[in-house]
């Protein structure tokens, strides 16, 4: 799943977002870049418009009734907002993980194969291979390959989570957004998916919501510092984390302020 | 003080033991009641016998044979070998002493003979059913020159039979006192009403839950469905007599009501609950699930169909078997669209009794049944508590299924 | 490089005082940091004096002195150490405390460099020659403002007195120059012993590395505040 893009054009360009729920302004004139196979990392205290800031790539926002977004996202020079852009096709490139695992009721096998059977796909032995090379991207195959029609329910919260970017990798997406993914897992857990995101890096474009500093620190390549509706500060992970230009992601990063 | 509090503690305790034994008391004495009454009456004979109570002539030209008693039977009978039919003395309600088929051999021809008193359309007699508790007041046997009468009882009606070639007419009343038409007909209200009902129920809260959420017009239909659940059937009942009774008639030529115009009229009935438990179990399935469907590029379309649906079948499925409840128990609204005639061979587009209204119908005028009330209720009763029982079942599987953590 | 303080968000100024125990043991670490080289200034100039004066016993007891400054380096990396694994520092606060693990070590060779002159001193029996006097007086005055410089640049976070220490470097660099020419020459002319004239450069050798540990220090401090070590971005 290699990358044979311009390596120095962005996968995402992003200028003068706002967006407003009803009249209140979530995001304020934010403008940024995502570049392919690398971890973006959006952190900020709570409440700061990271997770809104997020959606706005896959358009998830789109449910929420009162959600108003301006500004151009272009995604490959398309303007995701546009009027004849298809959001289907765009979600099936740019996927999500949640930060709560959310595994449908239903077998391993047929979760992972969700997404494939939706764009059509029938034929059982190209399932399988899908499924298979799902789980193997993500970690999981040696733990399920032996219950692979088990209900997704009765595994381990750190599994569910590994299955949930199992079924968004056996789309083939570009790139792979990650709301808090490991927030509600314990640190065993949390370790194997940052790992896994490391390894990801290679295949996929990735950007990561994360309320803990140091998970930023380990495994983005850019980081950005959210506050308020405004982006503050981007730009690579290390400058940010030794020498950051504002100061308040400075005062934010140190601890100084939450 | 202390005395006091415990004093006022000790009285209300016994009054709320009191009222609470009464209730149970006053249920117990109902279900006792109905029970004690009716228990007699639940036998296979009701269940799949006819209504009516008919009375008529019976022949056969024919008949005469060999019927040799494959298995024994009570020693009261009086066995024909040459007809196969075995009789015995008996009682009819009034006290009156009269002869009864007791057994009738599975070969004999005795078992379906002409009726005497109806010609139908081609000049043929049709047969009728004989069967066990038929009573025979009399009998002309070869062209009226054998004759024999109840009071000869079953020996000498044996007797004279044994000398009969052929049957001229036997006067016969066939007990009725079954349900199976009503059976028949309840079953075909359920089907027709769930037919319509749920397609149309299930698609309307999809609608307004699924996909038209957030219009002022969803909300207004939200609370519209809320209140239609509290009318009492009895309206509907009017409106099935006033809309649906003469709309068949104009259109499929029905003749007053049918059990169409009584399915239609449920499903208006049922339609408000079926909304409203699909609803609920569309409710409770948690948001994550439709926006994790959303994130692997899956349409609205497919988010329902293979996501939200499958898992809100147990809840759609409670109603469904709520509604089933309300049909089996549905009278007054019934006997408005339908009528209240007691069918025997059930057509959809005839009058015909649901369970419900077939107590109504033998419990009113002169000789109320009370037996068969009673059977009949015992029948109900028993179907609605195994549909509870059914509920209960699937509310457990639906919270093991659906616990999230 | 400066840091931009741009119109921040609306509401952005409450400023909690959350990690305490972070604050708190930078705080502390510093105050041992400046201590420790306070104490070494201290030695030096008692060594000077010792010198100065050619005192056996006051050059014997700044020998003593030394042990101080080395349990002081070991203890201030002992905490230095424990804020780095119980607080993890990101930033200014990570800069701070790799920083303090570099100066402590020059601080710890000026204490040396204090007890090497000390030990010079009690191989001159005798009082100093006068002219090698009055240089080394001007090198000692030198050193000692321009290590008091040193400290304070680190106390009070001052990037542009850090910057002159360096500066002050070369002054020490051509007293030192100037100090040598004159002992070579009296050396030559046979105006001084040629043992106190080689004990004599030697203390002013020491005296000249002490101003170097003192501009790496300045070096360190300076990469605390900006991150840029002499002119290398370390990040």
């Amino acid at each position: 799943m290699n990358q044979e893009h311009n390596m120095k054009k962005p996968v995402f360009t992003l200028k003068n977002i706002d967006l407003f729920y009803g009249d209140f302004q979530a995001i304020k004139n934010i403008s940024m870049n995502i570049n392919y196979n690398e971890v973006t990392a959006f952190i900020g205290p709570s409440g700061c418009g990271k997770s809104t800031f997020i959606r706005i790539l896959n358009r998830m926002n789109d449910l929420i009734q009162t959600c108003k977004v301006s500004g151009e996202v272009l995604y490959e020079d398309k303007n995701v907002y546009d009027k004849n852009f298809d959001v289907i096709e765009l979600r099936s490139k740019v996927g999500m993980v949640f930060q709560k695992p959310n595994p449908f009721p239903m077998s391993i096998y047929d979760n992972i194969a969700y997404g494939p059977r939706c764009q059509g796909i029938k034929d059982k032995v190209v399932l399988d291979g899908i499924v298979e090379t799902a789980l193997k991207k993500a970690a999981l195959w040696d733990e399920v390959s032996d219950r692979l029609k088990k209900s997704a329910m009765s595994l381990s919260g750190g599994q569910q989570q590994r299955l949930c970017i199992a079924r968004t990798i056996a789309m083939e997406p570009e790139v792979i957004l990650m709301d808090e993914p490991t927030s509600a897992l314990d640190p065993i857990a949390t370790q194997k998916i940052e790992d896994l995101i490391i390894e990801l890096k290679q295949d996929f474009t990735i950007v990561i919501v994360t309320h803990n500093m140091q998970q930023a620190a380990r495994i983005s390549d850019k980081t950005a510092f959210f506050l308020l509706g405004e982006l503050i500060e981007m730009d690579d992970t290390n400058k940010i984390f030794n020498h950051p230009k504002h100061e308040k992601t400075e005062q934010y990063i140190t601890g100084r302020f939450g | 003080m202390k005395n006091n509090r415990k004093l006022r503690d000790n009285v209300s305790k016994t009054l709320v033991y009191s009222l609470g034994s009464v209730g149970l008391i006053i249920l117990g004495m109902i279900i006792f009641y109905v029970v004690s009454t009716g228990l007699n009456l639940v036998r296979w004979e009701t269940i799949i016998g006819d209504s009516r109570t008919i009375s008529t002539d019976v022949y056969l030209d024919e008949g005469v044979g060999s019927y040799i008693l494959i298995e024994t039977i009570d020693e009261n009978i009086v066995y024909s070998e040459i007809w196969g039919i075995g009789l015995v003395d008996s009682t009819n309600k009034a006290g009156y002493p009269i002869v009864e088929i007791a057994y009738i051999h599975p070969e004999s021809k005795l078992i379906q003979p002409f009726d005497r008193n109806v010609v139908d359309e081609e000049g043929n007699h049709p047969q009728v059913d004989l069967k066990v508790g038929t009573a025979i007041e009399k009998a002309l046997f070869n062209n009226n020159t054998i004759i024999a009468l109840a009071r000869e009882q079953a020996s000498g009606m044996i007797a004279k039979l044994n000398q009969a070639t052929s049957i001229t007419s036997m006067s016969v009343q066939i007990v009725g006192g079954g349900i199976r038409g009503s059976i028949i007909a309840t079953l075909y209200t359920i089907v027709f009403t769930l037919i319509l009902a749920i397609p149309i129920g299930v698609s309307t809260a999809i609608y307004f839950n699924e996909i038209a959420t957030y219009s002022w017009f969803s909300r207004a239909i939200k609370n519209m469905v809320d209140m239609l659940t509290g009318v009492p059937s009895i309206v509907y009942g009017m409106l099935g007599a006033a809309i649906f009774v003469p709309l068949l008639n104009n259109t499929i030529q029905t003749q007053g009501g049918s059990i169409l115009s009584g399915a239609l009229t449920m499903v208006v009935i049922l339609l408000p609950t079926i909304i409203k438990s699909t609803e609920e179990a569309l409710k409770i399935i948690p948001n994550e699930l439709r926006q994790g469907s959303l994130a692997l590029g899956a349409n609205q379309t497919q988010t329902i169909f293979k996501v939200v649906l499958p898992n809100a079948t147990p809840g759609i499925l409670t109603g469904v078997l709520l509604g089933i409840g309300r049909i089996m128990g549905e009278s007054a609204a019934l006997i408005f669209a339908v009528g209240a005639a007691i069918s025997d061979r059930v057509i959809l587009s005839e009058r015909a009794t649901t369970l419900a209204v077939h107590i109504w119908v033998i419990m009113g005028g002169d000789s109320p049944n009370f037996e068969l009330a009673a059977a009949i209720a015992i029948i109900i009763l028993s179907v609605v508590f195994v549909i509870n029982l059914i509920i209960k079942i699937i509310a457990k599987r639906l919270q093991k299924n659906m616990n999230w953590s | 490089m400066k840091k931009q303080n741009n119109t921040l968000p609306e509401g952005s100024d409450r400023i909690m005082q959350v990690r305490k125990t972070l604050v708190l043991s930078m705080q502390a670490l510093k105050k041992e940091v400046v201590d420790m080289a306070e104490l070494t200034l201290v030695n030096i100039k008692q060594a000077f004096h010792a010198f100065q004066h050619a005192s056996q016993e006051e050059a014997k007891a700044t020998l003593k002195l030394d042990d101080a400054v080395d349990a002081a380096e070991e203890s201030i990396a002992k905490h230095a150490l424990q804020v780095i694994w119980r607080e993890q520092p990101v930033a200014s606060d990570l800069r701070l405390v790799t920083g303090i693990l570099k100066m402590i070590t020059d601080i710890e060779r000026i204490g040396d460099h204090a007890c090497d002159v000390a030990y010079m001193t009690t191989n001159i029996k005798t009082k100093p020659n006068e002219h090698v006097l009055l240089l080394a007086t001007k090198l000692m005055n030198n050193l000692e403002s321009m290590y008091n410089m040193t400290i304070q640049a680190l106390e009070l976070n001052n990037e542009a007195l850090a910057q002159k220490v360096i500066e002050e470097d070369e002054n020490i660099n051509l007293v030192y120059k100037e100090a040598l020419a004159k002992i070579t020459d009296m050396l030559k002319k046979d105006q001084i012993e040629p043992e106190e004239a080689v004990y004599s450069l030697m203390i002013l050798k020491y005296l000249e590395k002490i101003g170097d540990h003192a501009t790496n220090i300045a070096e360190w401090i300076i990469f605390t505040l900006t991150g840029i070590h002499k002119k290398t971005e370390l990040y």
